[in-house]
């Protein structure tokens, strides 16, 4: 599912928050909250927010996607290209080729 | 940015059906009682009415007399199985079917209780066969299907799950679960109109099903409703505050319509 907008979301804060509260394990609320921290330019908030994800469930593809773009941006492009080849893998694996071909296509950006 | 895909989140199989307790015969309790203070069969019934009052503890204590008083009372031990499943000791209760089957192999509620707790324990190969032996002693009971069609559906067989959730609900329309699960199979395999048509079935035979409106509003958002799938997370959420991958899809849908 593509990402589209938003700016300061608090409603979707707070219910990001609540299902973490209610389940800290749940690591897709991570990674959701995440993007939202993105959103408002909370970009180590982000990061910590992926991190947590993907620690939570290492076969979390988006979370390792998100979390490679958010290094590149960091200038951290060993780091990205490590996210992204793993997120590839991942949606190959799931046989969700959709999300495979983007992924391979903005590792090929990173890359160059 | 992806955010991650649409969570399904399964409610657990369930032995509500299969669990009831069974009487064994039909006397009067009380008259049973006068005539025969501490017989097997005073307690027997004794425990049935402590179990249909909700006295659990009591319930198996009688039935744990019944075994004392009568070592080969496979009904005891199924009954005692039943509660003791119900209130979480897993062991003692898959102990207690085992020695029902053994004592009698033609009690298709115990293979099919046994095969839910063996389910739950993550013995995926034993509860299947114990579904397909529950269904071969009794070929109608609707919830064995259900649990049978959960676990292939859990194990990639879907259309020996859609098989069973058809058969199921032949056997009992009434069943709201089965309606959600078969929905959400036909979901993932993209008959959107199938499922949609299936979780307002559930809704419409439990208004209180949460999972249903979860399960709905995870349609609705995948297919461009955003405002029904507002208002079923919002309704799943009224019905179960602690419903957090309804907030998670929540947060996700107004994240992505910036209802802020």
């Amino acid at each position: 599912m593509l990402h589209v907008n938003s700016g300061d979301n608090r409603e979707a804060l707070t219910d990001f928050n609540r299902a973490i509260e209610l389940d800290p394990n749940f690591s897709e609320a991570y990674n959701n909250r995440g993007n939202l921290r993105l959103d408002s330019e909370d970009r180590q908030g982000a990061l910590a927010d992926f991190n947590r994800a993907i620690e939570l469930n290492p076969s979390n593809a988006t979370a390792h996607y998100n979390r490679g773009l958010l290094r590149v941006d960091f200038g951290d492009r060993q780091g990205a290209v490590a996210d992204l080849q793993v997120a590839a893998d991942l949606f190959q694996a799931s046989g969700d080729m959709v999300n495979y071909e983007k992924v391979r296509e903005d590792l090929r950006r990173v890359q160059q | 940015m992806i955010i991650a895909a649409v969570i399904f989140t399964s409610s657990n199989t369930t032995h509500a059906l299969a669990a009831q307790v069974n009487k064994q015969e039909t006397i009067t309790p009380f008259m049973l009682v006068q005539q025969e203070p501490n017989s097997a069969a005073s307690y027997f019934e004794r425990g049935v009415q402590r179990a249909n009052s909700g006295n659990s503890q009591g319930a198996i204590a009688d039935f744990s007399q019944v075994i004392q008083l009568d070592p080969n009372n496979a009904l005891a031990y199924y009954n005692r199985g039943v509660l003791r499943d119900q209130s979480g000791n897993s062991q003692g209760a898959l102990t207690d079917y085992n020695r029902s089957i053994q004592l009698d192999p033609s009690n298709a509620l115990a293979y099919s209780n046994r095969g839910v707790l063996r389910d739950e324990l993550g013995d995926i190969q034993g509860a299947l066969a114990d579904y397909n032996h529950a269904i071969q002693l009794n070929p109608n009971d609707a919830l064995t299907y259900y649990n049978r069609g959960a676990l292939r559906a859990n194990s990639g067989d879907s259309q020996g799950a859609l098989a069973d959730y058809n058969r199921s609900i032949q056997l009992d329309p009434n069943y709201a679960l089965t309606y959600n699960r078969r929905g959400n199979l036909r979901f993932n395999s993209g008959d959107d109109q199938g499922a949609l048509t299936d979780y307002n079935r559930a809704i419409e035979l439990d208004p209180n099903l949460a999972i249903a409106y979860y399960n709905r509003g995870n349609l609705r958002f995948d297919s461009g409703d955003s405002q029904g799938a507002l208002a079923d997370y919002d309704r799943a959420i009224e019905l179960n505050p602690n419903y957090s991958s309804a907030y998670n899809s929540r947060g996700t849908l107004r994240d992505e319509f910036g209802d802020s």
